[in-house]
């Protein structure tokens, strides 16, 4: 898994706006960060360098697409 | 720059391809899926922004673009597939290379650089390099940029710059293609907000006198690297208006680490976490240094840097008893320490080699062996992208298209990256030349004539995906790209049967799937966008390689193992010719050879695999 949790957000959006592949989106109910695709998170850590309140979790272990299934 | 020598492929024609295709297309719909967010976008809202001058990317070459404009005294947009100061590179450049000429001798530089980037550099950007370099160190201390660290450089300090211009940012918006006006010249682009959690995408129509392409190279998404936010955008967009693409063949080369091949961030950390700026010190090394194909292949297993005549781009055998290539030049740097402007407190000077980062628990992750395809897909920093032959930055052949940074083709750095520093402060200083001689055009020119039924066909393929209701989806085709380009036997160990083989699987991915992929939601409509300029840029990679019948630098052919100056001492070119890829050499001036009163392998130092032979079984005359 690369970006794993986002807790104790406090939803300021920095995490939203530091990340290259558009990974992280605001809930617009909780108005809280969530995970919204994590495969294609680069694991290159701007999310958790711009989060005030260190809330985001990552690993840097990847799982690779399967290409077996078509379309 | 002598001549230009364009020449059709032989081969399949896309037109040709298409014919046949028809019945293998209708033979292929079985593997067809349902696009669950199937959406006519025909009532997508729309928003316009109008300036002087539109600029894409807001990176190093973005962001010194846009203040040179705003000094010319035009109205700038600049617009961003990210964030400003987030997106692209520019939050890991942590080098610089000043050229000081009180300090270094001039064409010492340009030796170096032209042995280490086997001959094929451009000689008049490095000229340009070495003017203006020192100018942007200090334009940059004066910034405050050398107070930060690499991400907040672009975040605080160059946003802070670019909104105190007066700059109209417009972000998270990925484009899709340029506008032409009635003559087809470049007068702005189409995009789309990708961003649809809070209200659906819109388009975004922006126009403007000239548009400046700085949306840095990219890769196959490939991991290890942080780079997937670049997909070659800038390069599939120029081609598109005719622009010429060049210096696809050769590789960066950067590596991974097996044990954790993907995590970008713990191969990078150590060039995020200094403040201020590694200072490169002296010259570029002939040989050692830079980002050669060893560097790809395994040369760092056993803890072994480069091993001598191991790989493609073997390095040199070493001499016994004497110190390894590079040890004098060190030693000589280290005597430049006590001199001017590298006093400067809180920057880093660069002795060479990689740079240290302090033992902690991320970091004991990161010892296992290097294995490379971290960047697959990428080119040399500075040496891909849009043709232009004047020095100016405008795109060889198109009006009103400008390009700098990683998404000009300068060729400043050849066929290898010579070593660090050079990209970030080439993307700047081609950057602020782009952004001069853009508002020159801008103010010598009559305002476009902008065809709104151009925009509404630009904006309606854009959103083909969210509107197909069957087809492939953007992660599949990615998928199948990465799996099809990313190996080494062919993307670095290139031979002409392996490359055709890959040229076919992309073609049909390019003529079949694209035009059929799905796009459920915002966020797909972008992945769906990006793997289409992937996979023009694989085809690109694959003529190009097929092309340069010759081995040089990172471009190894194993059945042209030779360096070949007679024939290729050229830049090789791409450009769309009625929907086929034209193929052109652009010869390079007599004195940029090696010297003609040395050996071969005196200018040409790095031993590859079975050059020898081949010399020797084809009596080849060098």
């Amino acid at each position: 898994m690369p970006i794993e949790k986002i807790h104790g957000c406090i939803g300021c959006e920095n995490c939203v706006k530091a990340c290259p592949t558009d990974v992280i989106r605001m809930d617009p109910k909780s108005d809280q960060a969530y995970i919204a695709y994590q495969q294609d998170c680069q694991i290159c850590h701007l999310c958790r360098l711009s989060c005030p309140v260190d809330a985001i979790t990552l690993t840097p272990d990847r799982a690779m697409l399967p290409t077996t299934s078509w379309g | 720059m002598t001549s230009d020598d364009d020449k059709i492929d032989e081969g399949v024609s896309r037109r040709d391809v298409l014919k046949t295709g028809m019945f293998t297309a209708a033979a292929l719909a079985a593997p067809l899926i349902l696009n669950p967010g199937f959406t006519p976008m025909t009532a997508a809202r729309k928003s316009s922004y109008h300036a002087d001058l539109l600029i894409i990317g807001g990176g190093f070459a973005g962001t010194f673009a846009a203040l040179e404009a705003r000094k010319h005294g035009l109205s700038v947009t600049m617009v961003d597939k990210g964030v400003v100061g987030w997106s692209g590179m520019s939050p890991w450049a942590s080098d610089s290379r000043p050229f000081d000429a009180e300090i270094y001798d001039r064409e010492e530089w340009q030796f170096n650089t032209a042995m280490n980037t086997e001959y094929v550099n451009d000689r008049k950007w490095l000229d340009i390099f070495m003017d203006e370099s020192l100018g942007i160190f200090h334009e940059l201390r004066e910034m405050g940029a050398h107070n930060t660290k690499p991400f907040e450089r672009g975040t605080k300090v160059f946003r802070e710059e670019l909104e105190n211009a007066g700059v109209t940012l417009v972000e998270r918006t990925m484009i899709t293609s340029l506008i032409q006006d009635e003559g087809g010249r470049v007068s702005g682009a189409v995009g789309f907000t990708y961003d649809d959690s809070k209200q659906p995408s819109e388009a975004v129509i922006l126009t403007a006198g000239a548009v400046i392409l700085c949306a840095g190279a990219g890769s196959y998404k490939s991991p290890g690297f942080p780079i997937w936010g670049q997909t070659f955008d800038g390069d599939a967009m120029a081609y598109e208006v005719g622009a010429k693409i060049v210096g696809k063949e050769f590789n960066d080369t950067h590596p991974t680490f097996a044990n954790i091949p993907a995590a970008s961030y713990q191969g990078w950390k150590w060039a995020q976490e200094v403040v201020g700026a590694y200072v490169m010190v002296g010259p570029p090394d002939k040989l050692m240094g830079g980002l050669t194909l060893n560097l790809a292949l395994g040369s760092y297993s056993d803890g072994v840097d480069r091993r001598a005549g191991v790989g493609p781009g073997g390095e040199p055998p070493m001499v016994p008893g004497k110190p390894p290539p590079g040890a004098e030049e060190r030693e000589r740097n280290r005597k430049y320490l006590g001199k001017g402007y590298l006093k400067t407190p809180g920057l880093h000077l660069d002795l060479g080699g990689p740079p240290q980062t302090p033992p902690d628990k991320d970091n004991d992750i990161v010892t296992g062996h290097r294995v490379g395809g971290a960047t697959a897909g990428m080119g040399v920093h500075k040496s891909e992208g849009v043709f232009c032959s004047d020095y100016s930055c405008a795109a060889d052949g198109v009006e009103g298209l400008f390009a700098a940074g990683d998404a000009l083709g300068s060729m400043m750095c050849g066929s290898v990256y010579p070593g660090r520093g050079f990209s970030s402060y080439g993307s700047a200083i081609q950057g602020r030349l782009a952004g001069k001689n853009a508002a020159l055009y801008v103010k010598g020119n009559p305002a476009p004539k902008i065809s709104f039924q151009k925009i509404e066909k630009l904006v309606k393929k854009m959103w083909a995906p969210r509107e197909n209701e069957r087809g492939y989806s953007p992660e599949w085709i990615t998928a199948t790209l990465q799996n099809t380009m990313t190996p080494f036997h062919i993307l670095y160990i290139k031979d002409k049967r392996r490359l055709d083989g890959a040229l076919a699987s992309i073609e049909f991915l390019r003529q079949h799937c694209v035009p059929l992929m799905i796009a459920r939601d915002g966020h797909e409509l972008r992945t769906a966008h990006e793997v289409k300029s992937m996979l023009l840029n694989a085809e690109m990679k694959l003529r190009s390689g097929l092309f340069r019948e010759e081995s040089r630098g990172t471009h190894f052919r194993e059945d042209f193992p030779i360096r070949n100056d007679r024939e290729w001492h050229c830049w090789v070119t791409v450009q769309d010719r009625d929907g086929a890829m034209a193929m052109g050499k652009h010869m390079l001036p007599e004195d940029w050879k090696p010297d003609p009163t040395k050996s071969y392998r005196e200018n040409y130092p790095r031993v590859l695999p079975g050059e020898d032979e081949f010399i020797r079984k084809n009596s080849f005359k060098l």
